[in-house]
């Protein structure tokens, strides 16, 4: 049971919690207890959750994909040839070498995961 | 937006608190129905449709503020960001809301009018009359996009709204704005954002901490069809031909972050980076499509270990 679960089964009937992130799930909340929106296009998650009641969960850390396994077959993607630089930009071409980031593996944090996540748009 | 937003706040459930939660919501709507270009009753509609013929035309103090906002920023990246791509965007085939074009299917992109061709951001004014009422003044013939800054702008404002009631995060669609920090996290931590792997949704590449601070993705891969994605280079007015497939931000404000990922994204990764290190407080994770990741000198301090 991840943190905001655990909130969920501690708050009494109609409160509701969202879902880490990388729980593969999304960020879904109960709608009568949160007032869960739908209108339009965009849909509202709304969360209050009590900070008294976040219990002390172990922490599980989340699937750590690198991109060395899953882009690999797949960047042709956005493979492409070169921009050209505007003038502000003429310090390097794209072939220049950069060194790549070493991520960390499997990130974790004492008792803590996250809650939200950054996705592209 | 055709996005989720997400109000997290780490505060006692108490009426003053859902007010404060259902006010946010009802501002999220409310920009929706105003700067949706999508929308043909929306303010920013109404100000394109304008025939303005070198007229200055009254806006909302918000529709100036976003429009201050993007040409600020088309200012600060030499016009990689450009509020006046809506027909190079709509020529490439994004002429519907993302939603249609996944159930319809997208127009077969057409080549762009050369009065079409973005650049023209220089010619936007945006100032107060005697009474104090906001003018925009849009380049003849051209409108106006501010899908790139708009998510940006409402989650600061949101933000705005709740920090009082304590800490939490407005995470509109991945581009976030945070303060305070996480329950059950250390002082001084912030929150933990996940960052999605650019091509597997719901799968994390890494994790930051976001302290009272934003964070923003952007991506050639998500809103895209066949023949073209939503990200228009406006110096060649076509879908950015970068090798990056997503840059994550990190900056001050939302809508700084949002811009930063965008610029990156276009001008793909050696040009990106040297444009980053001219951005103070400005730090990004770069998805190469090479399948290896970049970042600029001070992510590190940014990433959990």
């Amino acid at each position: 049971m991840d943190q905001l679960d655990r909130v969920s089964a501690s708050r009494p009937a109609g409160a509701g919690a969202g879902h880490p992130a990388g729980s593969g799930r999304r960020p879904g909340i109960s709608k009568a207890a949160l007032g869960k929106a739908k209108l339009g296009a965009i849909a509202v998650s709304v969360v209050a959750f009590l900070g008294s009641l976040v219990a002390v969960a172990q922490a599980s850390p989340a699937a750590i994909a690198r991109m060395n396994t899953a882009a690999a077959g797949q960047a042709t993607l956005a493979q492409s040839a070169p921009v050209a630089p505007s003038s502000r930009f003429r310090g390097g071409s794209q072939g220049s070498a950069v060194a790549p980031l070493n991520l960390p593996q499997r990130p974790q944090m004492r008792n803590v995961r996250p809650l939200v996540r950054s996705r592209g748009s | 937006m055709t996005t989720d937003i997400e109000l997290l706040l780490d505060a006692t459930p108490t009426p003053s608190v859902d007010a404060a939660l259902a006010e946010v919501e009802a501002f999220f709507m409310s920009v929706e129905q105003r700067f949706s270009r999508f929308l043909e009753d929306s303010e920013l509609s109404v100000l394109n449709r304008s025939e303005n013929a070198g007229r200055p035309v009254p806006v909302s103090p918000e529709l100036a503020r976003l429009v201050q906002l993007a040409v600020a920023a088309a200012r600060r990246s030499d016009g990689v960001f450009d509020p006046t791509v809506i027909a190079a965007l709509e020529a490439a085939g994004y002429d519907r809301s993302i939603d249609l074009i996944r159930a319809q299917g997208a127009a077969f992109p057409r080549p762009l009018a050369a009065d079409d061709r973005p650049g023209r951001w220089r010619e936007i004014q945006v100032r107060q009359d005697a009474r104090g009422s906001w003018l925009v003044l849009r380049p003849e013939g051209q409108r106006l996009d501010l899908g790139g800054i708009a998510k940006g702008w409402a989650a600061d404002r949101g933000a705005g709204m709740l920090r009082p009631l304590g800490p939490g995060v407005v995470n509109a669609g991945g581009d976030m704005r945070a303060w305070g920090d996480q329950p059950g996290a250390d002082t001084g931590t912030g929150w933990l954002a996940a960052v999605d792997h650019p091509l597997t949704a719901g799968v994390d590449v890494a994790w930051l901490h976001v302290r009272d601070g934003a964070v923003a993705t952007s991506s050639v891969v998500t809103r895209r069809w066949a023949g073209g994605h939503h990200l228009i280079d406006p110096r060649t007015g076509s879908p950015a031909d970068t090798n990056l497939l997503s840059v994550t931000a990190l900056a001050p404000t939302a809508a700084e972050a949002e811009v930063a990922a965008k610029v990156v994204l276009v001008l793909g990764r050696v040009p990106g980076l040297e444009w980053l290190a001219g951005e103070a407080d400005v730090e990004a994770l770069l998805a190469g499509a090479d399948g290896q990741f970049y970042g600029t000198p001070g992510i590190s301090r940014w990433l959990v270990a």
